[in-house]
Parts: structure tokens; C-alpha cells; sequence
């Protein structure tokens, strides 16, 4: 039994190498170096180390070929994707002429192009909709689950009504929520959820982001954002909208200027002009699209109740954030008001980042403000990062460990790490997964042999040497 | 010259002002966060990390403690060699990734393989269920239960959310640590 599987595990490998030989796979698909010797087992690409670090931030599995075993499945995943296969399908729309392959040497223009091509899927053209596997997390779904995930829908649903103190807002979101549910039920569970509840932490932009925006900005993100983000399967709710807006249509969308900038340029190549117009544009419609864009991805656990429950923890957050009224004010209000609501709600587009996955547009107008709240409120993104440990399960599920906060690492270097999160705050012109000042300490200037690409042998010969030096140590 | 003196002041700060030290061992699958874990307490930053071949090392003071901690490659064929880093371990801090539910049973199977090693007899087991800060990440109480934490025997032992990137949690497990260890003074 052992032996077969080593055989197969062996065979496997032959093949994973063989796959390696093949001109397309000899060059990393993301930097184009020479020799990948990982996988991103998300897409079934070659990939350099180098860059398989840059994958895993997003969340995408990689793989190394020669310290790692391939599963029969994954071989042949392997064999009908690979860098050919990838670029014929991410990078459809990417028009070489135009646009250029990011500066392997730096490591920013590399996790931009990552999060534009595989994130975003900014060039896959019209293939958005037939997803290439994700995340195999995020595919499997154990039948605990998917159970849960019907508690969680409800439980969302419920603290958002708990927050619905506006008979506008709650006619708004019944109505989203309705359109979300169609959405749901077309797609792979899991692919989408735990995005959704963040939705509270995105209405808590800063008020500084809201200055910076300028319009333009907003108004080709929110197609942009719109488009990119396969909303198909939540057509449902925009088509319905959409004739409540034409102003919005026409002065949003169609002014986006192509080229405008990096992160605008290729969202709605995908889309015929017919299509944008059928998804895009309610105001509502829009303004949710952005928001969902903007939403981090967290747990959709730790949703709005924790806003409200987790008072105790704010006092440790509040130098990360300004206390400015949030400005999602802009989505409380009726359809009729799109274009001032446009203008207002500028900020939001801040941070275009499309997380495809994410087409919870009910969530858009949810939150009523009430200037009590605003304390609350302006402190959450960081309390966000707390507030999981605490708040985020069920009762009878509470975690047995975080005890107290007493001795957390200091959060004025959280804002750092959540924008890593996805829910950067701080008002930058490109959006950043990462603080870029931090990629500078990479883990190649460490202590290790970390960033060595080797071979299986000279891996061993590293282990022995370090670890000899580790006794004496 | 000058090198000498540090080397003599270094000394004399050893023999004088001696601070416990604990050998801490950071263990777990590949993508788990270790190495991110590792420089969030070193450096109090999230650094650009590449899958870890070999291992880091960076000691951490932290509650009179100093922690030495070692962060070691968790990708398939170099666990076999996570053996070799045992001797003198006195904490375990097995780190899992929280939205990886497909890979948990392995953790649990590569957790269990560790807590069978004569050499760890009498190390402290802190899990660490990183990446809370994720969609779908599963709850310390269900990571607990699938990692069958609940049966381990004659070992202390404490599981702790939290995030590598944003630093939650991770004094809290180490707060954890320098109570449970038995620690030598150096």
C-alpha cells in the first residue's frame, strides 16, 4: 500500500516535471522568470517561488514540485491547465500593444498584476462567468458547512434588520437582499460568502478618503467595479433598478474613459455596451458594486453585531481611525437622489478592489447612521480585526482563547496589516493588498536559506548544515 | 576591539542580568503564517514572505522572557526534517490556518506525529489557528475538535485565534507560553 503510493506519488512527479518541460511552463506565468519550481494550485500555473509568495497573499494555494506531493486530480488539473492554458484564459483581453507585464524585479507591480489578473480577472474577457477553480478552500465545503452557512445567512439577515433603523434603508435592503438571494443560489456556496458582512466595516471609510476622490475616479470605478465583478448572477436586482437611474447611466459609465488609469482601464472588457447597460446602472446598483468591491474579505461571521457588542475593544483602536462621520450616508438615500448620492459616496471607490467573488449587493444601503453610532462606527475597521475572536460565533461556540487584549501587539501597526485584508483605509491612489513600505523586509534578507529556489538534494544538504549549526546555537 | 567590549558587555549582561530563556518550536503546514508570525513578533511588521525552505530563527523578548523561535519549512518534504530542530524544545506553537479546511486532517495527522516524539515529551503546545481574519475561517472551539485536541494527554496545552497580520492574538498565545513552560535560566 505505502509503496504503491510512493510509486504513484513518483509517477505523479515524473509527470509534474515532464509538465515542467513544456515551453509555455518554463517561464513563470506572473514575472516570466526562467524555472518555476512552484504551483499555484488555484489555476494551475508555473510559478516562481518569488511569486508563489505573492499568491499566497491573495489566498491561492501553490505548491512546490519538488517538496510537495501531487494528488492524480491534481495532475491532471495540472495537464489541462498550465501557463498556456492561463494566459489564454486571464489574460484574453490583455492587450500587450497597451498595457505592459509588470517589472519582475518589483515586487508591488508584480502583486498588482496577480490581483488585476487573477484576483479581479480584469483581462479574462468573457470567461468571468465559467470561474476557473478557486481556492480549493473555498470549493470544499463540508456538510457542517453548508448547514452553517444557512445559520450565517440568517443570523446576517437578522442583525441587519437589528441595524434597519430607517423604513428607506430597510425597504433598500430587502430589496438588495432579495436580488442576493437569486445570487447565491447561482453560485458555488462558500465562493462568496463571509464577504458580505463587511459590509459594516467598509461603510466606515474615513472621511479622508472621501476627500481625495475625485469624481471621475468615482464614476469610471463604479463601472469598472461593476462590471468586473461577474455580476451576472446578480443581475437579478440591478436590471430591476435600472430604469430608475438613466441619469446615472449616461453620465457614469459611458464617460469612463478607457485608459483612464491602471486599476480602471480593463474592467468592462468583457462586457458589450448592451450588457453594462443591463447590469450596471441603478444608482443603487452601482453604488452597491462599490461597495462590495470595497468590502474586505472577512469572516462573515464577525459581522455588523460586532459593531455593536464589541464597545469594550474600541478604546484600542481609535488611533487608527479617524472619527469623521462615516460617509455610506450617501446610500441611505432614496434611488432619486443618484446623482448627489454619486457625488457623496465618491469615497468608496477608493479601493477598486474587485474581489469577483463578491456580488452581495444587498448589503449596499444598509446601515443607517445615527450620529451616536459614529464613535462606534469610525473605529471599526481595526476593532474588525479584534473583534472575531470574540464575537463572531455563535454563543455556544465562543472561542476559548483571546483572553482579554491586554497585551496585543500595538495597533497603530494594525492599519498596516489589514490593508492586507483588503480594507485599506488609508486614502492611496492605487490600492494596496499590502503596505508597500513592509515588502521591503522580505524574508530573503533573513537568517535562512529561505529564499534559495534548489533541488531536492541540495535542500537536504542545507537541512543537515543548518541544522548542525543550530546545536551549537 | 570594540567588538570585544560588546562581546564583554554582552557577557556580563548574561551573568548579571540573566533572563530566562525558552527554545520554542513553530511548527505547521505549508501557507500556515509562521514565518509572518515569526517577523510580526520580531519586528512587529507583516513582511513579504516566500514559502520557507530551511527555517528562521529570531529571538523575542517578550514577559521577562527571551524567546528563542523557530520557524521551520512546513512544506511536505521537509516536515521529515522538523525532527532535527526538537532537542531542547520546551514550547510548541503548531500553527494552522484556519480557512484550510481541506488540509486539517494532515495538520491533525503532522500535530499528532509531533506529539508522539520523545523529545517533545515536555513541550507545551500552543495552537495557533492563524488567518481569522479571513472569510470563512473556522472557530478555535471546531479547530480544537478537529484537531482532536480534547484527547491529548499529559501535555498542556491551549489553542488561540487570532491573525498574523494584524497581531491579534499572538501576545496572547505568547502570554500563554511563558506561563507554561518550564523555563531554564540562562
Amino acid at each position: 500500500m505505502a509503496a504503491g503510493s510512493r510509486k504513484v506519488e513518483e509517477r505523479n512527479e515524473r509527470i509534474v516535471r515532464g509538465l515542467l518541460k513544456l515551453p509555455p511552463n518554463r517561464r513563470c506565468v506572473i514575472c516570466n522568470g526562467l524555472g518555476p519550481q512552484y504551483v499555484c494550485t488555484s489555476f494551475w500555473t508555473f510559478i516562481c517561488i518569488a511569486c508563489s509568495g505573492i499568491h499566497r497573499e491573495f489566498t491561492h494555494r501553490v505548491k512546490s514540485v519538488s517538496m510537495s506531493t501531487f494528488s492524480m486530480q491534481e495532475v491532471e488539473a495540472l495537464q489541462k491547465g498550465g501557463n498556456q492554458r492561463a494566459r489564454e484564459s486571464f489574460l484574453k483581453d490583455f492587450d500587450t500593444q497597451k498595457m505592459r507585464l509588470p517589472d519582475s524585479s518589483n515586487i508591488n507591480s508584480l502583486r498588482e498584476f496577480i490581483k488585476a489578473v487573477y484576483v479581479e480577472r480584469r483581462y479574462a474577457g468573457g470567461r468571468f462567468s465559467e470561474r476557473p477553480p478557486r481556492d480549493k478552500q473555498k470549493l470544499y465545503i463540508p456538510s457542517m458547512q453548508n448547514q452553517k452557512s444557512h445559520e450565517e445567512e440568517h443570523k446576517r439577515a437578522s442583525s441587519y434588520h437589528s441595524f434597519s433603523q430607517s423604513p428607506p434603508n430597510d425597504y433598500q435592503y430587502e430589496e438588495r437582499h432579495n436580488g442576493k438571494q437569486s445570487a447565491f443560489l447561482s453560485r458555488k456556496p462558500g465562493s462568496d460568502r463571509g464577504h458580505d458582512g463587511k459590509i459594516s466595516v467598509f461603510s466606515y471609510s474615513p472621511h479622508s478618503l472621501h476627500e481625495k476622490m475625485s469624481e471621475d475616479g468615482f464614476v469610471s470605478e463604479s463601472c469598472g467595479s461593476r462590471t468586473s465583478n461577474c455580476s451576472g448572477s446578480s443581475m437579478g436586482d440591478t436590471v430591476r433598478t435600472a430604469p430608475q437611474s438613466p441619469n446615472f447611466l449616461d453620465n457614469g459609465c459611458f464617460n469612463t474613459p478607457v485608459e483612464q488609469d491602471q486599476s480602471n482601464v480593463h474592467t468592462s472588457y468583457g462586457f458589450t455596451n448592451s450588457q453594462m447597460v443591463k447590469i450596471s446602472f441603478s444608482i443603487a446598483g452601482a453604488i452597491s458594486a462599490g461597495i462590495v468591491d470595497s468590502i474586505p474579505t472577512k469572516p462573515s461571521k464577525s459581522s455588523l453585531s460586532n459593531l455593536i457588542f464589541e464597545d469594550d475593544c474600541v478604546h484600542r483602536t481609535q488611533k487608527s481611525t479617524n472619527s469623521t462621520p462615516p460617509s455610506f450616508v450617501a446610500f441611505s438615500d432614496a434611488i432619486d437622489n443618484a446623482k448627489r448620492d454619486v457625488s457623496e459616496s465618491t469615497a468608496m471607490w477608493q479601493h477598486p478592489v474587485n474581489s469577483f467573488d463578491q456580488s452581495v449587493d444587498l448589503f449596499a444601503n444598509v446601515i443607517p447612521v445615527t450620529p451616536s453610532a459614529d464613535n462606534t462606527l469610525s473605529t471599526a475597521p481595526a476593532m474588525d480585526n479584534v473583534g472575531w475572536a470574540t464575537f463572531d460565533t455563535p454563543p455556544e461556540e465562543k472561542q476559548p482563547s483571546v483572553p482579554g487584549f491586554s497585551a496585543v501587539a500595538d495597533m497603530g501597526k494594525d492599519k498596516q496589516a489589514i490593508s492586507r485584508d483588503l480594507f485599506s483605509y488609508e486614502p492611496k491612489d492605487q490600492p494596496t493588498w499590502f503596505p508597500i513600505s513592509k515588502s521591503d523586509a522580505s524574508v530573503t534578507s533573513q537568517s535562512s536559506v529561505t529564499s534559495l529556489d534548489t533541488s531536492d538534494s541540495q535542500v537536504m544538504n542545507m537541512f543537515v548544515a543548518l541544522h548542525k549549526v543550530h546545536w551549537d546555537y | 576591539m570594540g567588538a570585544a567590549i560588546g562581546r564583554l558587555l554582552s557577557l556580563s549582561h548574561r551573568l548579571f542580568m540573566s533572563m530566562p530563556e525558552a527554545r520554542i518550536m513553530m511548527l505547521g503546514l505549508d501557507a500556515a503564517g509562521k514565518t509572518t508570525i515569526l517577523y510580526k513578533l520580531k519586528i512587529g511588521e507583516v513582511v513579504f514572505t516566500i514559502p520557507t525552505v530551511g527555517f528562521n530563527v529570531e529571538t523575542v523578548e517578550y514577559g521577562n522572557i527571551r524567546f528563542t523561535v523557530w520557524d521551520v519549512g512546513g512544506q511536505g518534504s521537509l516536515r521529515p526534517l522538523w525532527k532535527h530542530y526538537f532537542h531542547g524544545t520546551q514550547g510548541l506553537i503548531f500553527v494552522v490556518d484556519s480557512t484550510d479546511r481541506e488540509r486539517l486532517p494532515d495538520a491533525r495527522d503532522e500535530l499528532n506525529m509531533l506529539l508522539n516524539e520523545e523529545e517533545l515529551r515536555d513541550a507545551s503546545l500552543l495552537v495557533f489557528a492563524n488567518k481569522q481574519d479571513l472569510p470563512n475561517a473556522m472557530s478555535a472551539a471546531e479547530m480544537a475538535e478537529e484537531l482532536g485536541l480534547q484527547s491529548i494527554r499529559h501535555r498542556r496545552w491551549y489553542i488561540q485565534s487570532g491573525s498574523a497580520t494584524s497581531g491579534v492574538g499572538l501576545y496572547e498565545g505568547l502570554d500563554w507560553l511563558s506561563t507554561n513552560i518550564n523555563k531554564k535560566v540562562a
